[in-house]
C-alpha cells in the first residue's frame, strides 16, 4: 500500500551521536584520566594503587552513559512511531472512509489501492482490481481519451487534470464520473503513482435524463393535441392535392375515351398526377415527423427553413380563421444547430396562439406576423406578432406555466413546453406588449458560427 | 366578338393545382373555360354580357368566394354559381344556396357530378342569359317611349280601360287611343297580352 512506504527520516542519526559521545568521553579520558589523578593524588604507590581501578571506573562510566543515551533515544523513537503510526491510521480512515471514490494508479494505468467509495462505485474488491489496468472498467468509448491523458500525464506534460468519462460497474450498468487527477513524483522526480478521486455523476446524469425523457413525452403529447386543434386546415392541406389528382386523372380518361386524345395534354394531366401525389405525401411526411415519438436529435438547420415549414403547416388553418399569416425572412442562411421538430413545434405553437388571439382580436387587421432577425451577431430571433387583446399582468406572470391557459380549447401546455424547448436549447423565450396592439413572442437560439451570409 | 357569346366556365380557386386540375377536367369535356386565382381578379374583368357560370371556391384569402356571390348580386349578375367547399364548410355553403347558388359541391368530388352540374348551371345560365336580353331589349324600347306615352303604357298594364286614363290623365279618348297605338307599335306588342308580359320582365 500506498501508506506502507512512508518510513522515519531520522532513523540513523541517534547511532552516530551516541557513537560521536562515546569517542569523546573515551578520547578525553584517555588524554586526561592520567593527569587528572597526578594532580589529585601526590603519592605514587597510591597513584599505583588506582590506576589498576581506573579502567574499571572508565567501564562503569561509559556503561551508564550509554545506558542513559540509548534508554533516551529509544524512548523517541517509540514517541515517534507512535506518532508516525498515529498519522497512518488517521490518513488510512480519511482514505478508506472517504466518501469520494479514491484510487491510486501506477503510470501504466494499473491500480494500486482503491478505497471503500471506489470497490462501491465499481462494485470490485481492492483484491479483485489490484493490478488491473483501469481500462479494464473503462467504458470502450471513453478509453482512448483516457489513454491519452494517462500518457501526456506520463510524459510529465500534465499534473493535475480533470475530465468526464464512463466506468462499466461489475454488474454492467453504466457509471458517469468526474475524475480528478494527480501526479506525485518518485525520487528521480519523474512521475510515479497517480492520485484519481472519482465524482459519481451517474444519479445526476440518470435525473438529467429522466428530464430530457419527461420533457420528450409532453412534448410529444403537446404536438399530437397541436395537430388536432389544427385537424380541419390539415385535412384540407391534404385534400388540395387528392383533388387535384382526381381531377387531373378523370380528363385524362375522358381525353382518352373521347379518341381525340392530344398525347401533349394527356402528358400534362400525367405529369401534374404525380406533381401532386408528391404535394400530398410532403404533408404526410411533415404530419408524420410531427407525431413521431422519438429521441431528441440535434442537426443543422436553417430557421428560416424551419418557419417556412412551419407557417405550410398553420396557413391554413390560419385561413380557416380568416387571418393571414405575414412572412419577413432574414434575407441569408440562419445556421443553427436544434432539433428540428421541436423547434418547428415551437413556431408552431407561437403561431397557433398569435392566429387564435388575432381572430378573438378586435380589430381589422386580422394578420400575424412571423420575423427572422439576427441580434449581436450571435443570436437568430424569431418573433411572432398578433393581433390580440393583449396579455395582462396576471396572465404574464403565468403564462410559462404549465396548464395555464386563457383558450376554451386547449391543454395549455403549448408555451410551456415551448419554453422548456427553447431553454434546453440554449436560447430564451419571453413577450413583449406591442405599442399599437397585441402581443410579439420572441425566441433566440445561438447562432453558429461564421455561417450566416448577408 | 363571336367567341363572347359561347357560354364559358369561369374557374376560381387560389390554389393553383386545384385551379389548374378544374381547367383540365372542362377542357376534356371541350367545354371553353377560363380561369381567375382570385375573387378580385375575375370581378376585374367580369363582363356581364358573356354567358357562362362560375364554379367558385368557397374559402379564398382576400375576398372569399361567399363575398364575390354578394357582389355579383349587387351589380344584378345572373350568372349561376356553384360552389366548391371543403370538408366542413356545410354550414357555409347552405348560407351560399339560400342567397341563390346553383348548387355546391364537396371536394373531392367524382368529375361526373361536377360536370353534370356544370351542364344544368350553363344551361340555366344561357335561360336567365336569355331572358336578361331581352329584358334589355324590352327596356331600350321602353327607352324610346315619351313621357306620356309611358304612363299610359302603365295604366293599359295595370289593366285600366280607354275611358279611365282618360280621365285620370285629363286626356281625349281619342288621344289616349293614340298614344295606345304608339305604345303598341314602339313595343312591338301585337296584342295587349304581349305588351304585358314585356312590361312584367321589366320591371323585373
Amino acid at each position: 500500500m500506498l501508506l506502507d512506504s512512508i518510513t522515519s527520516p531520522v532513523s540513523h542519526k541517534p547511532a552516530f551521536r551516541i557513537a560521536a559521545i562515546y569517542t569523546i568521553i573515551g578520547a578525553l579520558w584517555v588524554m586526561l584520566s592520567d593527569k587528572v589523578l597526578s594532580m589529585m593524588v601526590a603519592d605514587l604507590p597510591t597513584i599505583v594503587a588506582l590506576e589498576s581501578y581506573k579502567g574499571w571506573v572508565f567501564v562503569l562510566l561509559t556503561g551508564i552513559l550509554i545506558y542513559y543515551l540509548v534508554d533516551t533515544q529509544a524512548n523517541i523513537s517509540a514517541k515517534f512511531q507512535q506518532q508516525l503510526r498515529e498519522r497512518d491510521d488517521e490518513l488510512r480512515l480519511t482514505f478508506q472512509n472517504a466518501p469520494t471514490a479514491i484510487i491510486t494508479f501506477d503510470m501504466q494505468g494499473r491500480f494500486l489501492s482503491v478505497n471503500e467509495s471506489a470497490c462501491e462505485l465499481f462494485g470490485y474488491t481492492e483484491q479483485e482490481l489490484r493490478g488491473v489496468s483501469y481500462k479494464e472498467i473503462t467504458h470502450e468509448e471513453d478509453a482512448a481519451q483516457s489513454d491519452q491523458l494517462l500518457q501526456q500525464c506520463a510524459r510529465g506534460d500534465l499534473k493535475t487534470y480533470t475530465y468526464e468519462t464512463r466506468y462499466v460497474h461489475k454488474d454492467l450498468h453504466v457509471i458517469h464520473g468526474r475524475v480528478h487527477n494527480a501526479t506525485v513524483c518518485g525520487p528521480d522526480g519523474r512521475p510515479s503513482i497517480l492520485v484519481a478521486q472519482v465524482e459519481d455523476l451517474t444519479r445526476r446524469r440518470k435525473a438529467e435524463q429522466e428530464a430530457r425523457e419527461h420533457r420528450e413525452r409532453l412534448a410529444h403529447v403537446d404536438r399530437v393535441s397541436l395537430l388536432g386543434e389544427m385537424a380541419a386546415g390539415i385535412a384540407h392541406e391534404i385534400n388540395q392535392p387528392l383533388t387535384a389528382i382526381s381531377n387531373y386523372a378523370d380528363a385524362a380518361r375522358r381525353r382518352v375515351l373521347a379518341d381525340s386524345a392530344d398525347p401533349a395534354k394527356l402528358l400534362k394531366s400525367l405529369e401534374k398526377v404525380s406533381e401532386q401525389a408528391h404535394r400530398a405525401g410532403e404533408v404526410i411526411r411533415r404530419l408524420r415527423a410531427l407525431v413521431k415519438k422519438g429521441t431528441s436529435q440535434r442537426d443543422d438547420a436553417n430557421v428560416n427553413d424551419l418557419l417556412r415549414d412551419s407557417v405550410n403547416l398553420a396557413a391554413v388553418d390560419a385561413r380557416i380563421h380568416d387571418v393571414n399569416i405575414e412572412v419577413d425572412f432574414y434575407p441569408g442562411t440562419l445556421k443553427v444547430f436544434v432539433d428540428h421538430i421541436q423547434i418547428q413545434q415551437v413556431i408552431l405553437n407561437l403561431l397557433r396562439n398569435a392566429v387564435d388571439a388575432t381572430e378573438s382580436g378586435p380589430g381589422q387587421d386580422r394578420t400575424v406576423r412571423a420575423t427572422t432577425a439576427i441580434v449581436d451577431n450571435e443570436l437568430v430571433e424569431v418573433s411572432v406578432e398578433d393581433r390580440g387583446v393583449g396579455v395582462t399582468d396576471a396572465e404574464g406572470e403565468k403564462l410559462f406555466s404549465p396548464f395555464f391557459t386563457t383558450k376554451k380549447a386547449g391543454m395549455g401546455m403549448g408555451l410551456s413546453i415551448s419554453h422548456s424547448i427553447i431553454n434546453a436549447h440554449g436560447g430564451h423565450l419571453w413577450f413583449t406588449r406591442n405599442t399599437e396592439r397585441g402581443t410579439t413572442f420572441h425566441f433566440t437560439l445561438p447562432i453558429e458560427p461564421g455561417e450566416h451570409d448577408e | 366578338m363571336m367567341n363572347n357569346t359561347e357560354p364559358t366556365v369561369y374557374v376560381v380557386d387560389d390554389d393553383d393545382a386545384v385551379r389548374d386540375s378544374l381547367m383540365d377536367l372542362v377542357d376534356s369535356v371541350g367545354l371553353k373555360a377560363e380561369e381567375f386565382a382570385s375573387a378580385q381578379a375575375f370581378l376585374d374583368s367580369y363582363d356581364e354580357k358573356r354567358p357562362g357560370c362560375l364554379v367558385l371556391d368557397i374559402r379564398m384569402p382576400g375576398m372569399s368566394g361567399l363575398d364575390l356571390q354578394d357582389r355579383l348580386s349587387e351589380v344584378g349578375s345572373v350568372l349561376p354559381i356553384i360552389f366548391i367547399t371543403g370538408h366542413g364548410d356545410v354550414p357555409m355553403a347552405v348560407r351560399a344556396m339560400q342567397r341563390g347558388a346553383v348548387d355546391f359541391i364537396q371536394k373531392p368530388f367524382r368529375d361526373q357530378e361536377l360536370l353534370d352540374r356544370i351542364n344544368i348551371a350553363l344551361e340555366k345560365g344561357n335561360q336567365s342569359f336569355a331572358v336578361q336580353e331581352q329584358a334589355e331589349e324590352f327596356a331600350s324600347r321602353v327607352g324610346t317611349l315619351t313621357q306620356r306615352e309611358r304612363e299610359v303604357m302603365e295604366m293599359i298594364v295595370n289593366g285600366k280601360a280607354n275611358k279611365v286614363i282618360a280621365i285620370d290623365l285629363g286626356l281625349s279618348q281619342r288621344t289616349v287611343e293614340l298614344h295606345r297605338a304608339r305604345v303598341m307599335e314602339k313595343m312591338k306588342a301585337r296584342t295587349l297580352a304581349d305588351l304585358v308580359r314585356m312590361a312584367t320582365k321589366v320591371n323585373r
